[in-house]
């Protein structure tokens, strides 16, 4: 995309020009761009160039997706995986804190396996995603090192997490307990 | 088809306006390019960029030719569209038995 755009008579709208040049790029995406801006000087709603554009965006992702292969693929979900993992451990922290449970308070058992299975998947799935990229190649020992701390943890935490929820059978406020 | 049959010089905007005249369909600026890259990958045509353009936001307009196999590639689809509907007399309005 150029950097200065001359004047012109109609300026189409910004947020579609951008959103077509950050996704909508193929091989031809500059004359693509030009081509709607140019018919929408001439004779085009802001609703026709709406639309283009989003085609545009759509057919080039499709495109993009299809051209991955499967390993590619799976490294995209391994990658989802562990962003979507350490969302988790952020949002868990975040709640804890939020029912005014201090940090000091909330750190039994149940609440660090909690963590540590959540950190650990992040750390695994991270780890997946990264193999076979291109810009690790030759860190074979680091990317060995991540997912052995990776598994480690994960094991540990939820052997720990088990035995948090074997000794206590109702850990919330509001369970009941037949013993009660 | 839609770039043999401009003259000279077919670009974008000309391809889809002869694609939405003769089919009576608009269709999508990007699509008809997404089909022009893969027909350029498979040297059916070839193209050339233009100059940049003020009332284009300064882009330059690419265009397209088709080359000696994409011609011939035309060709042989067009005789095997005319082969394939021949004698099929439903196509032109009669009873079909």
């Amino acid at each position: 995309m150029l950097k200065h755009t001359p004047m012109l008579k109609h300026t189409p709208p910004r947020f579609a020009t951008w959103l077509l040049g950050r996704f909508g790029s193929s091989a031809h995406g500059e004359s693509l761009a030009g081509d709607l801006i140019e018919q929408y000087q001439k004779e085009r709603s802001r609703t026709w160039y709406w639309k283009q554009v989003l085609a545009a965006v759509l057919i080039a992702r499709a495109r993009f997706l299809g051209s991955l292969p499967w390993m590619a693929a799976g490294r995209l979900f391994s990658r989802l995986l562990a962003e979507t993992a350490a969302v988790l451990t952020v949002c868990v922290v975040a709640d804890e804190m939020r029912r005014g449970h201090g940090l000091a308070q909330a750190m039994d058992h149940r609440f660090i396996g909690t963590l540590t299975v959540l950190m650990a998947a992040a750390a695994c799935a991270f780890a997946a995603s990264r193999r076979g990229s291109n810009r690790i190649q030759g860190r074979a020992a680091v990317n060995a090192l991540i997912l052995a701390f990776g598994v480690i943890a994960l094991g540990a935490g939820t052997l720990t997490w088990a035995a948090a929820l074997r000794q206590d059978p109702c850990p919330s406020s509001g369970c009941v307990c037949p013993s009660e | 088809m839609a770039v043999i049959r401009p003259a000279k010089d077919a670009y974008g905007v000309l391809i889809s306006r002869e694609i939405a005249e003769k089919s009576g369909r608009e269709v999508a600026l990007a699509s008809v390019y997404a089909a022009l890259e893969r027909l350029e990958k498979k040297g059916f045509v070839s193209s050339r960029l233009g100059e940049p353009t003020a009332e284009r936001g300064g882009r330059a307009r690419t265009y397209f030719k088709p080359t000696a196999a994409g011609v011939k590639e035309a060709r042989e689809a067009h005789e095997t569209l005319l082969r394939l509907s021949g004698g099929l007399s439903s196509l032109n309005g009669e009873p079909s038995c």
